[in-house]
């Protein structure tokens, strides 16, 4: 019993201090993009052709770029790009498969079998080439590589919420709704919606993370947000040419990437352990 | 009579496909296998049998939560079956349903003005501006002060939570109340307040009730006419106290038997120990694999060679209806 309080607690601590952490890493992500404009010492699109390639210093806090520009500035510009493609795309994905997962988990059998296999299907398909593909056809503007990332990474919460709508579908509440004459799309938004939402928010703070990864690597392929534009992606694009003399072109940008990652993926799996019901028992 | 019947069914069948891989072959259960019964105006009929007697499937067929395979179901006339549209909503404001888990009936994330104005908003019987009057008269009709509704469910016990269930089953102001087991899953104490409450509710708004219960003395009490069903029929159907008083199948003397004695209640006669096969088996079978002939013979006492081979039919006798051999002998 007290074996069990202990390991409650330690748990619950460890959950919170990860969730604490990745809250923290990604506040920080936030304010750093809403204040670029008030906290980055240079202008993001500004060369200077009297400190090409210069190292970390007072003066250029994480060095400069072969074109002379302030790392330290276009990271901070680079910022708010990352997070709102990771926003945006999430927020599509979020949308798309949460109407999906709720047509096939609600109406069942024939639309179900027919939605779950094309959810095969896409799954099938190496998402990373996919939006290449179609990257290669469209302009690489930001709403493009948004809206592509956001379509293409849709499957794993339309298989959520599908698997939630099934266990609720029977639920005495929903049916007391259903014998009151409620419409379909009431029963999925008021009563079955709001009482499946936990993983899917899980799964979109998870996949922030996803998104940032793919836009950067995307920039970096040079078909993502196009220069002179800032990301993350494309600096370190630029940092590759030049990695033998200029090292903090490449490692800033891959450390920024880096602790955004882990930032999201440390909130979404301290929420994740948060939201566990298999933890809740053990807890009160 | 025919005057005073608010519900008919008639052949009710609902038979259950289930596939236990992706390559087996699908099997069917049976939940509801040819019912007919009849619920009259201001009576309370009881469907009573174990778990996996079809009884609760029986109650979300009336409702159309589901849909079945064969049979009628007529709602003072009307072919409720065949209802769809704005005639289906109509017939929900004339029947509703309690469920036996208060717990899962009610949405965690509706308070309790939430849940009980909904229907109002769906069916549009009054305007908005009285929506809250009528949830508070309401509340104080099952026993719940008014400062409730702006609470989530969460926040109550079992027998409140059910208060709020009848509450929200009564908001359209209906005919015929399907009750699921209501007070299964409650503490004894607090089943008798909410079955004195039904009893209140049904005589002031002379309601009907369809009261679905697998405790025979709560049945006894509450009700006017007994159907007893076992995997998915009805083997004995009869006025309450005169089945209580000469069950004849021997499934239904086998449910009165175990009911638990008080002292002073009526008792019924033991089973004659002599008649009993020593093969006979103890659980209720699977709906999936229904025995032959007789579906009940594997666990009767009282079995005899027509038993294993011939299914029997429901048949009047004695001023009721029994599907035994045993009668057709007799």
């Amino acid at each position: 019993m007290t074996d069990m309080k202990t390991y409650a607690i330690i748990s619950r601590l460890k959950a919170n201090k990860m969730t604490v952490t990745g809250g923290i890493i990604v506040l920080c992500l936030f304010l750093a993009a809403a204040l670029a404009p008030l906290i980055a010492p240079y202008d993001p699109e500004a060369v200077n052709r009297h400190s090409v390639l210069s190292a970390p210093s007072r003066a250029h806090l994480l060095g400069t770029d072969d074109l002379g520009r302030d790392v330290l500035s276009r990271m901070l510009y680079g910022a708010g790009i990352s997070l709102s493609v990771g926003f945006v795309s999430v927020g599509i994905a979020t949308a798309v498969g949460i109407a999906i997962g709720a047509a096939a988990g609600y109406y069942g059998r024939a639309v179900d079998a027919a939605v779950m296999r094309f959810v095969d299907i896409m799954l099938s398909i190496p998402t990373f080439f996919l939006i290449l593909a179609v990257i290669a056809f469209l302009d690489s503007s930001i709403w493009n590589i948004m809206a592509v990332i956001g379509l293409t990474s849709w499957m794993g919460v339309s298989r959520l919420v599908r698997a939630e709508f099934l266990s609720l579908k029977n639920r005495e509440y929903v049916l007391a709704a259903k014998a009151s004459g409620a419409s379909d799309l009431r029963i999925i938004l008021l009563h079955m919606l709001p009482n499946s939402l936990a993983p899917v928010i899980i799964s979109a703070v998870l996949g922030i993370a996803a998104a940032v990864l793919v836009e950067s690597a995307l920039s970096f392929l040079g078909i993502g947000v196009q220069p002179p534009t800032p990301s993350w992606g494309n600096i370190l694009s630029a940092g590759k040419d030049n990695l033998e003399i200029a090292w903090w072109l490449s490692v800033f940008p891959g450390l920024a990437i880096l602790i955004t990652v882990m930032g999201y993926n440390l909130l979404g799996e301290g929420l994740r352990d948060i939201f566990d019901p298999r933890l809740w028992d053990e807890r009160s | 009579m025919n005057a005073m019947n608010l519900m008919e069914v008639r052949g009710l069948k609902k038979y259950f496909q289930m596939r236990s891989g992706f390559l087996s072959k699908p099997h069917q259960v049976r939940a509801v296998d040819g019912v007919d019964f009849t619920i009259e105006q201001n009576k309370v009929f009881a469907i009573v049998g174990e778990s996996g007697s079809g009884k609760s499937t029986v109650a979300r067929l009336l409702l159309r939560l589901i849909e079945p395979q064969e049979g009628d179901v007529l709602f003072k006339g009307t072919n409720v079956l065949a209802l769809s549209g704005d005639k289906l909503k109509a017939y929900r404001r004339s029947v509703q349903i309690i469920f036996q888990d208060p717990f899962a009936s009610l949405n965690p994330r509706m308070k309790i003005y939430g849940a009980l104005s909904e229907p109002l908003k769906i069916h549009k019987t009054v305007p908005k501006s009285q929506f809250r009057e009528r949830v508070r008269t309401m509340l104080e009709r099952v026993g719940l002060d008014s400062d409730v509704m702006e609470r989530y469910p969460h926040e109550f016990s079992g027998g409140q939570r059910q208060r709020i269930c009848i509450a929200r089953a009564l908001m359209l102001g209906p005919e015929l109340v399907v009750a699921d087991e209501p007070l299964s899953s409650l503490d004894v104490s607090i089943q008798a307040q909410i079955l004195n409450l039904l009893i209140r509710i049904k005589e002031d708004i002379g309601l009907s009730f369809l009261f679905i219960s697998h405790d025979l003395s709560v049945v006894q009490y509450f009700s006017d006419k007994i159907a007893v069903m076992y995997l998915g029929k009805i083997v004995e159907m009869g006025e309450t106290a005169e089945l209580f008083d000469n069950p004849m199948h021997p499934y239904t003397q086998m449910l009165i038997e175990s009911v638990p004695k008080i002292i002073g209640a009526k008792t019924t006669p033991k089973p004659q120990k002599s008649h009993q096969p020593e093969d006979t088996a103890a659980d209720t079978p699977s709906p999936i694999e229904i025995p032959e002939g007789c579906p009940f013979h594997p666990r009767c006492p009282k079995r005899f060679s027509p038993c294993t081979t011939t299914v029997p039919e429901l048949k009047p006798s004695n001023g009721r209806l029994i599907s035994c051999h045993l009668t057709a002998e007799i």
